[in-house]
């Protein structure tokens, strides 16, 4: 086990490391040298700036070094914390992410959590009454969440839900607790706010999971084990969760992997529509006016934190399969 | 009062029997039409005997003995036909005689005798275990249902189990995973589990038919000598009739859900008496007959939809009457030491 945890971190650092190239390529992106357009942008607005500002500049970002030196500095930089400044909104791009990320990540983990709390007993229920009434309609629910695009249902649950639920249709926190510290009430604030943009985030997501959950326990429902224990005498209930759900659990734990960037950009178009302070609207206005350090630190924070869940997930899977842990199914 | 599908010759008062199936009748309900998978089926079995249940795929053996654990599903339904268990108190004192069709299938009393009194072990001994669970906790979960154990206690047992159907280090196996073992392995692993809680019936469905021969031997062997400890009967389900000849006391041959016939093992091989298993007799190839020579049986199995009127053997069957193609049942024919055929060519003794 030890060994197989080692092994996938090792794994990890390679595309990590190709994920900062790519990062730092888009930087490099934008026609020209991106601090001329800064410093032309600033002087267009009225600003007076002087040559020796210029010239420090370039020396802060090391644009009169070699390529990979400069993608060196701002890799070192980036891990210390250190990951350049916003020139749209003229901040230091950590101060503009900060508590973006963490809302935006608690929305995510939220809608995970809602995701699976929602989809695995929904499958099995699916699972053990195949082809009953409750069976076809979540499978027809399933189909029409895979297929709705997230911006439609926001709006649309947005709507229902602020007219007759009284769940609040945007932003994460109400205007008295909007700049206030943490406290009890806001958290409770917090999650009110939270429920609604989770649902949306986590509903393409939650359909899909049913229809895997589904799949999966049916599969394992007519395999020998099943049979065999239920000629042990166990209890139908017990022969069914104890074993082919157990299994089934497997694939579902290894979604989360692919769950994650899926959630991520869901939570951009929502987040968006529901107005909410999180990375997704930032991101979007980042790449939109080509603020490239805000973006580039984006990017590779949130693919940073895809292939943390992937190698967690991975990690979760090997710690519950067996087949896994040992050393391939066969 | 006895009856006539009771073994044995009939000047010997027979109070040995354990299971006794009469006219058993389990259908499936498709969407394609019913199938009657068993239809029919009536035999007894004794204590400590060995009964081979033989056939080609298809005919209900499977379903048969899933029957009798009174564990059909939907769309199957157990339809007619009495499954009778002669229970004993643990020092063979009383006796009372159970009809297991009565009991409610996931009721706790037939759970009860699901495992704890009979037990069943199936044709592919590494998808029989759970994946993803140790030998041990499967084994542990199995005789602590049937037995008041500690858990500590319940792994010893198993253990000494494990050691019985000579798996060896069995202190480390029984903390293995299915796919650490081999086939053969598993399949002892299951015997283990069969036989932790000293069944009175092991229902064996082809349990050798997934490994190859030398470790089928070495199973077939294991079998015979539990037997004997234990004093299981068993019912083995295979359609190899070189092993029927191996292990069985008596044999069933299925054909499309009835027993056509049924005899003592000697009976069988010497004297068969119903074309189909004749037929069957002379598929087997030999190395004493030319290669060429091989009787391969006309026709294949009808469409499981659409059973022959009468005799479901008679399109395949060689020596054909007129009055089997008419629909009536056909009815059975007994001969001496408990030998019974199904088959009108008997009929006009
Ligand atoms: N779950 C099921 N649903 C529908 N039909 C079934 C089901 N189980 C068995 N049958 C039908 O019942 C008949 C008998 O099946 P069974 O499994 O008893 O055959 P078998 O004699 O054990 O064959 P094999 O040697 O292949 O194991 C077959 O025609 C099969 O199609
Ligand atoms: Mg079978």
């Amino acid at each position: 086990m030890r060994t197989f945890v080692l092994k996938r971190i090792l794994q990890a650092i390679p595309i990590l490391f190709g994920i900062s190239i790519i990062a730092f390529a888009i930087i490099q992106l934008p026609p020209g040298d991106y601090l001329t357009t800064y410093v032309n942008n600033l002087r267009s607005q009225g600003d007076v700036i002087s040559d020796e500002q210029v010239k420090a500049l370039e020396e802060q970002y090391g644009l009169n070094q070699p390529l990979y030196l400069q993608y060196w500095k701002w890799i070192t930089n980036f891990v210390r914390g250190e990951m350049g400044q916003s020139f749209y909104w003229n901040k230091p791009v950590r101060s503009l992410i900060g508590e973006r990320i963490a809302l935006s990540m608690l929305v995510s983990l939220f809608a995970l959590v809602l995701t699976y709390a929602i989809a695995i007993p929904i499958g099995l229920i699916s699972a053990t009454r195949q082809y009953s009434f409750a069976d076809n309609l979540f499978t027809v629910l399933a189909f029409i969440g895979v297929g709705l695009p997230s911006f439609l249902v926001a709006l649309v649950l947005m709507y229902f839900g602020n007219r007759y639920l009284g769940l609040s249709a945007g932003g994460l926190f109400s205007i008295e607790y909007m700049d206030a510290p943490w406290s009890l009430g806001r958290v409770l604030d917090l999650l009110k706010h939270m429920i609604l943009p989770a649902l949306i985030i986590g509903i393409s997501g939650t359909a899909g999971t049913i229809r895997v959950m589904r799949a999966t326990t049916l599969d394992e429902l007519s395999r020998p084990y099943v049979e065999a224990a239920r000629a042990r005498g166990l209890r139908e209930m017990v022969a069914v969760l104890r074993y082919p759900v157990r299994v089934a659990l497997n694939p579902i734990m290894s979604t989360i992997g692919w769950q994650l960037p899926a959630l991520v950009s869901g939570e951009t178009l929502v987040s968006m529509v529901l107005g909410l302070p999180t990375c997704g609207p930032l991101l979007y206005t980042a790449l939109i006016t080509q603020d490239m350090y805000l973006a580039a630190s984006f990017i590779m924070i949130l693919s940073t934190l895809t292939v943390a869940g992937t190698l967690l997930s991975d990690i979760l899977l090997a710690w519950i399969d067996p087949r896994i842990r040992f050393g391939g199914i066969q | 009062m006895k009856s006539r599908f009771t073994q044995g010759s009939n000047d010997m008062p027979n109070n040995n029997i354990l299971i006794e199936v009469k006219e058993l009748r389990t259908y499936f309900y498709l969407t394609e039409g019913v199938v009657r998978a068993v239809d029919g089926v009536s035999f007894s079995l004794e204590r400590g005997r060995t009964l081979g249940v033989v056939g080609e795929s298809g005919c209900g053996k499977s379903v048969t003995a899933r029957s009798i654990m009174n564990m059909v599903r939907k769309p199957g339904r157990t339809v007619g036909g009495e499954v009778l268990y002669h229970r004993r108190n643990g020092d063979d004192t009383t006796e009372e005689i159970i009809d297991l069709l009565k009991l409610e299938p996931m009721g706790d009393e037939m759970r009860a005798i699901r495992g704890g009194e009979f037990a069943m072990i199936f044709q592919e001994p590494r998808a029989s275990l759970s994946p993803v669970h140790t030998i041990g906790t499967q084994i542990v979960e199995a005789i602590r249902l049937h037995r008041p154990m500690t858990k500590a206690q319940a792994r010893e047992h198993g253990i000494e189990m494990l050691r019985r159907v000579k798996i060896p280090r069995p202190e480390q196996i029984i903390d293995a995973y299915p796919h650490q073992l081999s086939g053969g392995m598993c399949q002892r692993a299951m015997i283990a589990l069969a036989l932790a809680c000293q069944p009175a019936l092991l229902i064996a469905d082809e349990p050798t038919t997934a490994l190859d021969v030398t470790t089928e031997a070495q199973i077939l062997e294991l079998m015979r000598e539990l037997q004997a400890t234990f004093e299981t009967s068993i019912m083995y389900i295979t359609h190899n009739l070189a092993v029927v000849a191996e292990i069985a006391r008596d044999v069933m041959v299925m054909y499309m859900g009835k027993d056509v016939e049924f005899a003592p093992v000697d009976a069988i091989f010497h004297e068969p008496k119903h074309p189909y298993t004749i037929a069957l007799l002379s598929s087997i190839p030999r190395i004493d007959v030319e290669r060429d020579m091989l009787a391969t049986m006309a026709g294949t199995v009808p469409d499981p939809y659409a059973l022959p009127k009468g005799c479901p053997f008679h399109p395949r069957c060689p020596s054909r009457l007129p009055v089997c193609s008419q629909d009536i049942e056909v009815p059975y024919v007994f001969f001496d030491k408990g030998h019974r055929v199904r088959c009108h060519l008997y009929t006009a003794k």
